[in-house]
């Protein structure tokens, strides 16, 4: 047995080209014997092919009943493309196709899938006696997608990865105009080219030395700065990151130490809880009445007053307007993230929670805040996952967004922004 | 291992209750004692709830059954599968504040080693050098069992380990174990879990219900009843495997009377009633979702034929011994019973104890197996082992598993019969429990609602 494929993007993508070129220089060969009947390669052309070898050494040449039956992922409307591919290399060896009553050979193929690739089998029949065959191919689940919906919040799909992503930011970089930073918890790697919609190819990484175990719900940010530099905070870490001039010419440099200095949180500082998942409560400069710890806050200058509005640990969300803090009405199914953004639209001001979903799948939603209320403006996007991390960005306009998706299991960061008028 | 079954249903974790109520994800809270009541002992087996949460090993399988770092960061395969040397993680160190060390590592493994695949285990520097006897290629996801986690132990004589929670006291079925500030996969949320074993199903739903207790047994033939009852209750994949064990001795030295038990197995009765169709039949060692080629084993009852294998002979009687005292299990080996008699055979249903006093190893055992790995060649091992028998070709190929396990399951040693989910229920404050792959509350991941 043969394995076709695995279960990568890349491989598949391999394979898929394979195929085709294998099928593109037979179909080269063919064509001036029998022109009419060649055809570009389908993507089931290999294992079909592989399994049809199979086959063809049980029951050599001859005449065989086939059945092909699925309990795979695979869509019903690919199974004649696969009853195809599988005849015509059959065929190809000598074994040709027949109904039940003429032939003495049932094959018998079943689609199946195991936890990691797809499996298909073929169970030969002469008589009592039944013989397997089998052939490993690429998975055949379909990739998971982000859906994007036209609503008054976008979001654009900056990366996705298995391994946490805590936050991610598109800068602009010496030499690399369209750089993306991705801060997992061990790693800053640095990708550019992928801006305009392209792949983002990983360029450099850099390791992030921490004394400490790190708190399970780990948290972290960026803070890009327009010198072509940023800072990574990570709990009891602080990585730096500035343009550094080397023999070979200007580079990027990473340091990073133990250090508990305060986060960017909103327009203020707030220092981080090393050891837990939130804020201890005390920002630069104070925002006035006594805060709580929190997970997030959200600052809103719009043009109706700035507010300052806390994800508590405890649950609730208050508002502050620079003299007290007081319970935000409208709050009741959010969830602990919250972040601020300015726009074109309304009060000028908006701030993104998450909003009721399950479980499994948030969603998120805009709202302004209006004295000690919050009222939603937008209508609720839907997400595909949990969202984990929900940070402003250098742009006052933008947020960035992590989802973790369960399947498959991986992080997803997003650029959201808001659209007005639509 | 039981996840792939919930992929394969379209969920890794399903909840099966209709009081789930629907609310955005909130970050987990710190704080709060997390209460745990369970039918087994907490503490006593390997791959016990109490020391899943308290011991690491070198490696872990992820969802995917892809092995992953754990205690060792790295590992490299030498002299073709024969020797295998792991890198330990830098910094680790167990509960009583003493290192990780590749002597200590190797320590916990040499105790731990009864049928274990090495020949050799030895501390070289910062890593282990394992040797084994015949080439071994799934070493990595077979030191990922919980047989193989590594312990030690204080000056006190407790049990220390490395992992979330830190062990503190184990007595009359009620296990106490505390968050381990520095654990090196980060502190739990919760500041302590208590874990009460031996405890009658009964009683747990009745404390659950009560906000006496936080995460509690459902037994898989009680799901449905728990689901009428409104708990909130969440389920694995498949990954017990409830197997008829049959001795090749005796009137079942034949192998045609092995297969005409295997053939008189009513096992879609065994299915639908007594386990409430959860779970799968199967006739497989693996299930399906794992390896794809489980259909191959059919698992169809055929009586006539069982009866024309069994012959007119069959006049010693056969002892069929439920390992699992518990209801289902005994309602199941009646069932099988009255098929076997269907078939010819003459049966009688003994507990444990009558065939200990019989003194003899019973003709006929309904076991359950725990499946922990999620790999297919190391599942297979496991499951192998069980019985007493090795891998005999080293590929990872499928279709050499499925010659291996064909050419094991056609001896009709050991007859399949269902693979069986896991399901607990769960009260109302405890947020983020999921299930590790092999069914296992990973309670380091639970959060409480009202954990201040």
């Amino acid at each position: 047995m043969t394995a076709a494929g695995y279960n990568r993007r890349h491989r598949m993508k391999s394979l898929w080209l394979r195929a085709r070129v294998l099928a593109g220089l037979a179909c080269t060969g063919l064509l001036l014997a029998w022109g009419p009947v060649c055809r570009a390669a389908e993507p089931w052309d290999t294992p079909a092919t592989e399994l049809a070898h199979q086959i063809a050494t049980l029951t050599g040449p001859g005449a065989v009943s086939l059945t092909i039956r699925n309990n795979s992922a695979i869509t019903l409307d690919e199974i004649p493309a696969i009853r195809r591919s599988l005849l015509n290399a059959l065929s190809a060896l000598g074994v040709t196709a027949r109904p039940a009553a003429d032939a003495a050979t049932t094959v018998r193929v079943t689609l199946s899938q195991s936890a990691r690739q797809g499996l298909w089998v073929a169970e030969v029949q002469q008589g009592p006696e039944v013989r397997v065959a089998m052939v490993s191919v690429a998975n055949t689940a379909p990739a998971t997608k982000p859906q994007g919906t036209p609503v008054l919040l976008r979001r654009t799909l900056l990366f996705a990865q298995a391994e946490p992503i805590l936050d991610a930011q598109t800068m602009a970089l010496p030499g690399n105009p369209h750089s993306l930073v991705v801060l997992s918890p061990d790693e800053i790697a640095i990708y550019h080219g992928g801006e305009s919609g392209g792949a983002w190819v990983k360029g450099e990484t850099f390791a992030i030395a921490h004394g400490r175990p790190y708190a399970r719900d780990i948290r972290g940010r960026l803070e890009v700065d327009t010198a072509g530099g940023f800072k990574a905070y990570l709990p009891g870490v602080v990585c730096s990151a500035g343009q550094q001039e080397t023999t070979a010419g200007a580079g990027l440099a990473v340091s990073c130490a133990d250090s508990d200095d305060p986060w960017p949180a909103g327009l203020r500082r707030a220092f981080y809880n090393s050891s837990r998942n939130y804020f201890t409560g005390v920002t630069i400069p104070s925002v006035g009445g006594d805060a709580e710890p929190f997970y997030s806050l959200a600052e809103l200058p719009g043009k109706n007053g700035a507010a300052t509005v806390y994800s508590e640990v405890g649950g609730q969300f208050r508002v502050s307007d620079g003299a007290s803090l007081r319970p935000l009405a409208g709050s009741r199914d959010w969830g602990s993230d919250v972040v601020g953004v300015q726009s074109e639209c309304g009060a000028g001001a908006q701030l993104l929670a998450t909003g009721s979903g399950d479980a499994m799948q948030d969603s998120l939603i805009a709202y302004e805040v209006a004295g000690h209320e919050a009222i939603a403006v937008s209508p609720p996007l839907p997400l595909d996952g949990q969202v984990v991390a929900l940070w402003r960005t250098g742009e006052p306009a933008t947020a960035t967004m992590v989802l973790k998706t369960e399947q498959p299991l991986q992080y997803e960061a997003y650029r959201v922004s808001l659209v007005c008028n639509q | 291992m039981c996840r792939w079954s919930a992929i394969s249903k379209g969920m890794a974790v399903l909840w099966l209750a209709s009081a789930c109520t629907a609310l955005a994800h909130t970050r987990p809270r710190y704080g709060g004692t997390l209460r745990v009541e369970t039918q087994a002992d907490p503490w006593q087996a390997a791959d016990s709830i109490g020391r899943r949460l308290v011991f690491d090993s070198l490696t872990r399988t992820d969802g995917s059954g892809a092995v992953q770092p754990a205690l060792a960061v790295r590992w490299k395969a030498q002299n073709g599968n024969h020797r295998w040397e792991f890198w330990l993680r830098p910094g680790v160190h167990f509960h009583d504040g003493s290192p990780l060390t590749a002597d200590r590592v190797q320590q916990s493994l040499e105790r731990s080693c009864k049928q274990c695949p090495w020949t050799s285990v030895r501390a070289l520097g910062d890593s282990l050098v394992f040797t084994t006897a015949s080439p071994d290629p799934v070493l990595p996801e077979e030191l990922a069992r919980s047989e193989y986690a590594i312990a030690a132990e204080d000056v006190a004589g407790n049990p220390v380990g490395t992992g979330p929670f830190r062990f503190v006291s184990n007595g009359n079925y009620l296990l106490s174990l505390a968050a381990a500030d520095d654990a090196w996969q980060g502190r739990p949320f919760v500041d302590a879990v208590e874990i009460t074993g031996r405890r009658v199903v009964r009683t747990q739903w009745l404390d659950l219900s009560a906000g006496h207790a936080d995460v509690v047994d459902v037994p898989v033939e009680a799901v449905r009843q728990a689901q009428q009852e409104r708990l909130n209750v969440i389920q694995s994949g498949d990954c017990d495997l409830l197997v008829l064990s049959v001795a090749r001795n005796g009137v079942l030295a034949e192998d045609a009377r092995r297969e005409a038990v295997a053939l008189a197995v009513d096992r879609a009765a065994l299915y639908n009633v007594i386990f409430q169709k959860q779970g799968e039949m199967t006739a497989s060692l693996l299930p399906d979702a794992l390896t794809g080629y489980g259909f191959l084993f059919p698992v169809a009852r055929d009586p006539a034929r069982a009866q024309g294998l069994h012959g007119a002979s069959g006049g010693a009687t056969l002892m069929l011994v439920a390992e699992d005292m518990n209801a289902a299990m005994q309602l199941a080996a009646e069932r099988i019973a009255l098929n076997l008699r269907e078939a010819g055979f003459h049966v009688q249903v003994a507990t444990r104890s009558m065939n200990a006093e019989a003194n003899g190893a019973p003709d006929l055992a309904l076991k359950r197996i725990h499946l922990e790995s999620a790999d297919a060649q190391a599942a297979l091992e496991q499951m192998l082992a069980a019985f007493g028998q090795t891998l005999t070709d080293e590929s990872a190929d499928p279709a050499a598993l499925y010659r291996q396990e064909a050419s094991f399951t056609q001896t009709h040693q050991v007859i399949p019969l269902l693979y069986l989910p896991r399901s607990y229920a769960v009260g109302a404050r405890v947020h983020g429990l999921r299930l590790s792959p092999d069914g296992v509350p990973l309670l380091a991941d639970v959060s409480l609602e009202d954990a201040k």
